[in-house]
Parts: structure tokens; sequence; C-alpha cells
């Protein structure tokens, strides 16, 4: 087996004060989709902070190590450097600046702006817009201001074709599509996944891994992975729902017990 | 560009002679000077007690004990191209060729109603005049530049520009009002005239020395279908007050103002703006966008009037604030006065501090957090910037802004 792409242990991250992920292990290897579920409040959107470097959410104890280096410390922008990247559930507005400016200026920060020509950075952008259906002149518009929930998360796998990352993490990336978009979208995914790249796919419903096929699928309940298995755990989890891991792994439950 | 800070020259009425003759002017400018300097005596300084001059002390602008800079404007042309003439003069050279002093400035005239005016009527030691024949279409913008040296003394500077723009002309001017050291008090004042159908972009470009405390006046007549874009720019000063005011004289005039202040350390603009709507059918259209670092202060006071009869009104007034330090400080003050019913009237103010989520989402894509910074900052002002027309003329802005920024943030 490869060396892991990203490997998580023991993670536990607070939120102004508040413990959300307690203990979290995960390992994911160079190809690999992961799909991790959960109910609302389990700590899904913490671990993609997390895993990016939001400021805001602190690894109180454990071990983030990407490409056999261990990175909790590093800042958001150093991440993204080394090829992670997060499709935002809730994308920022820019007031503005244009979609195509700050394109480049990221494309530069991450490729080295020496590997990157204003006149081909123009020809990937449009072919990979036109790939998205997203309009040209989407590249004129300030960054998501205005863009509906749908234009915002095709923008957000535009930013990710141009980025090129090694690992990917999606979060709640089929939130706000309808039933094309979000085909549009899962089909842009899949294009720009390779064989070395793993990606992380977080999401409250099955239905986005109808489209994004995963190797491995993990319940989050109360900030740890509860349960894993493989495609058929997201259908088992679409017919009987949270109700049952919440009783036995929420934060109301009794405490998990070493062994047990 | 020719300069001259006299000791000589100072406040007293003998300076008026010293000061037409240098400039070679004939005896009824003269004696326009002698009228605009009694109406300047005659009139009672301006007290902290008038709602004007609540936030920013008129103390400041005291003009006694100062020589005065007299100083000939540079004119030249944005961008590139066809070399051509400048259709700018010195104003004392557009004054001889007028033959008569303009309306505003005679006996009765508006500029000697108010102290600082006709203070500047009386001492005026520079500025610009600019007459844009009917029907002409500048394709460059036209740059006016004053340029005052290194001063040693406290001094004062007057300068007064004029700007027609006959029938149906077309033009976009830039004028630069920039210091370098030393205590200097500028109260520049500028006039601008369009007639019917003329379209005109200006932009005033406030970028004084430290030392400098800076009190402009800017007024604007607007014919019959008309329309004027001016922008504001204040990067530059100690200290700055700024009266904006757009008189709407004529029907289906559309007068809009921008404004960009980017201030640091402690400077201090306090922008007045104020839409006269006289007549019906009148349109105007105001956005400030103010970026405050350090412990800097920005007041912007907008005032729209609508005149009884003016029906039709269609007046807006947007001022953004972007907070970039706890220290900053920052004042909107919408001020209506409508005496008409058939009228369309807005209003909005916002303050914004440093977004965090926006920061992080940038730096998410591989910007330093610097970069980060920079990039919404530049989205802050670019808002504003884009309302211009001509590329030319958005690059130099876009140019100007980054070198604050970099000034002032050293990033």
């Amino acid at each position: 087996m490869s060396d892991p792409l990203l490997k998580i242990e023991n993670l536990h991250v607070a939120v102004e004060g508040k413990q959300i992920l307690r203990g979290l292990n995960l390992t994911v290897r160079p190809g690999e989709i992961h799909a991790i579920m959960g109910p609302n409040g389990s700590g899904k959107s913490t671990l993609s902070n997390a895993l990016m470097g939001h400021p805001s959410y602190l690894v109180t104890s454990g071990t983030v190590t990407y490409k056999g280096q261990q990175i909790q410390e590093l800042p958001a922008d150093e991440r993204a450097r080394q090829g992670i990247f997060l499709a935002f559930q809730y994308p920022t507005a820019i007031p503005g600046v244009s979609l195509g400016n700050f394109l480049l200026a990221a494309v530069r920060n991450v490729r080295g702006a020496a590997n990157v020509k204003p006149l081909e950075f123009r020809k990937e952008l449009m072919a990979c817009m036109k790939d998205l259906g997203i309009r040209q002149d989407f590249a004129g518009r300030y960054v998501n201001e205005g863009f509906s929930g749908g234009e915002k998360k095709r923008v957000e796998i535009l930013q990710m074709a141009m980025l090129r990352p090694s690992l990917a993490i999606l979060d709640e990336t089929d939130s706000g599509l309808d039933i094309d978009a979000l085909r549009i979208v899962a089909e842009g995914v899949n294009r720009q996944v390779t064989p070395e790249m793993g990606v992380l796919v977080i999401t409250h419903y099955q239905r986005l891994l109808d489209y994004i096929k995963p190797d491995f699928v993990h319940v989050l309940v109360s900030g740890r992975i509860v349960q894993s298995g493989g495609p058929e755990l997201a259908l088992e989890l679409e017919a009987r729902g949270y109700d049952e891991l919440l009783r036995t792994h929420g934060a109301d439950a009794a405490p998990v017990v070493a062994g047990a | 560009m020719t300069t001259m800070a006299d000791d000589m020259l100072n406040l007293e009425p003998a300076s008026l002679e010293a000061l037409s003759r240098q400039l070679g002017e004939p005896g009824w400018a003269l004696e326009a000077r002698r009228a605009a300097q009694e109406a300047f005596a005659a009139l009672p300084f301006p007290e902290r007690t008038e709602e004007a001059w609540r936030r920013t002390p008129p103390e400041l602008f005291n003009p006694q004990g100062r020589g005065i800079v007299r100083l000939t404007p540079a004119f030249d042309l944005l961008g590139e191209g066809e070399p051509e003439e400048p259709v700018g003069l010195p104003f004392e050279k557009g004054l001889a060729r007028l033959g008569q002093v303009p309306e505003s400035l005679g006996p009765s005239g508006s500029r000697l109603q108010e102290k600082f005016s006709a203070l500047n009527a009386a001492f005026r030691s520079g500025g610009a005049w600019v007459g844009l024949p009917r029907g002409r279409s500048l394709d460059r913008p036209l740059q006016i530049t004053h340029q005052v040296p290194t001063i040693q003394a406290p001094a004062a500077f007057f300068p007064h520009s004029r700007i027609v723009g006959e029938r149906h002309s077309k033009a976009t001017v830039v004028e630069s009002f920039a210091s370098q050291g030393g205590d200097l008090l500028a109260a520049p004042v500028v006039e601008i005239q369009l007639e019917e159908g003329a379209c005109l972009q200006y932009v005033l470009v406030s970028r004084w020395g430290e030392g400098t405390r800076a009190l402009t006046h800017l007024d604007v007549r607007l014919a019959r279908n008309s329309q004027l874009r001016v922008l504001f720019l204040g990067v530059g000063g100690a200290t700055t007050k700024a009266f904006l005011t757009g008189n709407l004289d004529g029907e289906g005039a559309k007068s809009e103002f921008l404004g960009l202040v980017f201030a640091s350390g402690q400077q201090h603009f306090d922008v007045d703006t104020l839409q006269n709507h006289h007549v019906p059918a009148g349109n105007s259209d105001v956005l400030f966008n103010c970026a405050l670092n350090e412990s800097s202060r920005s007041i912007f006071t907008g005032n729209i009037f609508v005149a009884p009869g003016a029906q039709k009104t269609d007046a807006y007034q947007k001022n953004r604030n972007l907070l970039l330090s706890g220290k900053a400080h920052a004042d909107s003050i919408p001020k209506l006065e409508i005496l008409a019913n058939d009228v369309r009237c807005t209003h909005g103010a916002t303050f914004t501090t440093y977004d965090q989520d926006q920061q992080f989402y940038l730096q998410s894509r591989g910007l330093p957090d610097a970069d980060a910074r920079r990039l919404i900052i530049t989205g802050f002002f670019q808002e504003v910037i884009e309302r211009l027309e001509g590329p030319v003329l958005v690059e130099w802005l876009a140019g100007l802004m980054q070198e604050k920024m970099e000034t002032s943030l050293g990033v």
C-alpha cells in the first residue's frame, strides 16, 4: 500500500472554547475518495475548516499529517500552496475583486508566479469555465457577489480545477444544487480526480455519492468517526437515518469505554 | 513649473497688488481681488458650533501669519497617443483672455459669500483655466498638477481652477494637488460649469504632504442634460475639510459624485457633499468609500436638497466605510431636505471591519495574509474606480491607490 496522503490521529478541535472534534482518526491514501457523513452538528464543517487551517478552529490535541509532514500549525495559505483545497459550504463574497483576477492571484501563489503566463492562464480559465457550464462573463464579475447558490458551488469547483490540489475537501458541495447542477458539479469533480489525488466528500445526504463514488464511507457523530465501511454504508444510512447512531454515540449517550 | 514662496507676500492688502503684478494681471483683476479681500475681512470666521464645523475645528485653517506660495500648474495628457496641445492655461492667462471677472467672482458673486472662498479670490496664487470648446471631445484625459515643493516657513497656497465645458463637449480632467514637507495651509477652489449637453469626468486627487491642512471647495453648475462624474480621491494631507457641491440647474442633468478616501496614521478627512436639485427631473448619485487604517478618522456628510417644484428628482447616496484598525473612526451623516413630493431619494451607510471570513477564503486559495488584505482593500476601492470611464484613467487610479497602500500598509 502506498504512503498515506493524509493521516489524522486523535484530532481534537475546539471552536470558541467549545470542543467539537473529540478524537477523530482517518487515513486517506492517494487515489482514494472518502465520504464523511453525519447528522447536523456532528462536526463535519469543523473537520473541513480545521483541515484547511481556519484560525478560529483550534486544534487542542492530536495531529494532522499530510504527505508525511505535520501541518496542524501551518496557516491556511501555506496548506493551499502545498496542495490542499477546500470547496466551501458557504463561499464568501469579495466585493470589487473580479473572479478572473482573484484566480490569477491564487494560481500564481499556488503554482509559483514564474509558472503562470497570463495568456495561457486565460485560455485555461475559459476552458475550465466552459466545462463547468459557467458563462465567460463571470470572469469579470466580483467573486461570489450576487451569485446564486448553484453558481457559487460551480465556481468552487472551477477554483479546484485551476488550483489542481492533491487533497480536495468538498464541504456540503451538494447543498443548494438542483439535480442538473449537481450532475455538472459532480462530473467536474470526477474529471479532476487523478490516481495521485485524495478526495474527502463531506455531506449530509447520500445523493451526491450517486455521482461521486466513494471508496470508503465514514459516519461522524459527536466529533468522532463511529462507523466506517464501503459505499453500501451510505445507502444503509440513507435508509435508516442517523437516529440510532445518535442514540448510541451522541453527546447524551454514555461515554465510550476503551475496549467496549 | 515655477514656484515662489515669497516672505514678502502675506495676508496684508499690499500683497494683493504684488500678486496681481507678478501674475501680469490687468487693473480690473486687481480691483476684483480688492473687493474679495473686503468681503473676506467682513465675513465672520466660522465657529465650531456651526454644523459644518462640528467635527473639524475651523481654527486649523486660520491663514494669519503665513507667507503665500505662488505656483504655476503643469498640464499634460494621461496615457499614450499623438501629442496634442493640452487645452489648459494658468488661471490668470485664461482670465486675461476672457477680459472680465467671471460672475461667481464678481462683486455679488457666490464666491464672495463664504469666508475661505473670498480669501481664495483675494489672494489667488495659482490654479488652472480650462475651456472645452463647443462640441469637442478630448480623447485623452487632461492632467493638471499643482505640486508645492518643500517650504521652510509656514505658508498658504490659494489655487483657483475653473473648467468650462461648452455645449456638447466631452472630456476627462484629472487635477492633482500635492505638496512636499513643511507647514502648509492649502485652500483650493475649483469651479466647474457645464453647458447644455456637456459631459465631463473630473477627478480631484488630494495627495498633500504630511504637514498640509487642506480646505477644498468644489462647485459645479450643471445646465440642461449635462452630465458630470466627479471623483474625490483623498489620500494625503494631515487634515482635510472638503465641500463638494453639485447644482442641478437644468432639467435632465445628471450629477454623479464619487469618493475614495484611504486614511492612515493620524489623518483626518471631513467631506461634505451637497446635491442641489433646483429643477425637475435631475438625477444625482453619490458613492463614497472610505478605508481607514491606524488612528485615522473620516466624516462623510451627504446632503441632498430638493427645491419645491423639483419633481421627478432621483437622488441616491451611499457611504461605505472599511475600518482596518480598532482605533480608526468613521462617521456618516445623511441630510435630506426634500421640498417636493414626487421624488425618489435613498441613502445608506455601511461600516465594516476587516472581514475574517474573506481573509480565510483568500488564504485558503494560497494568498498570504498581506496579499489577502491588499486584495480586499483593492476590491473596496475598485467598486468606485470602475464607475469611471476610460481604461487609461482606471489603471492610473488603481496605480495611485496601490502606491498609497504600499506606503501605509507596508505590503
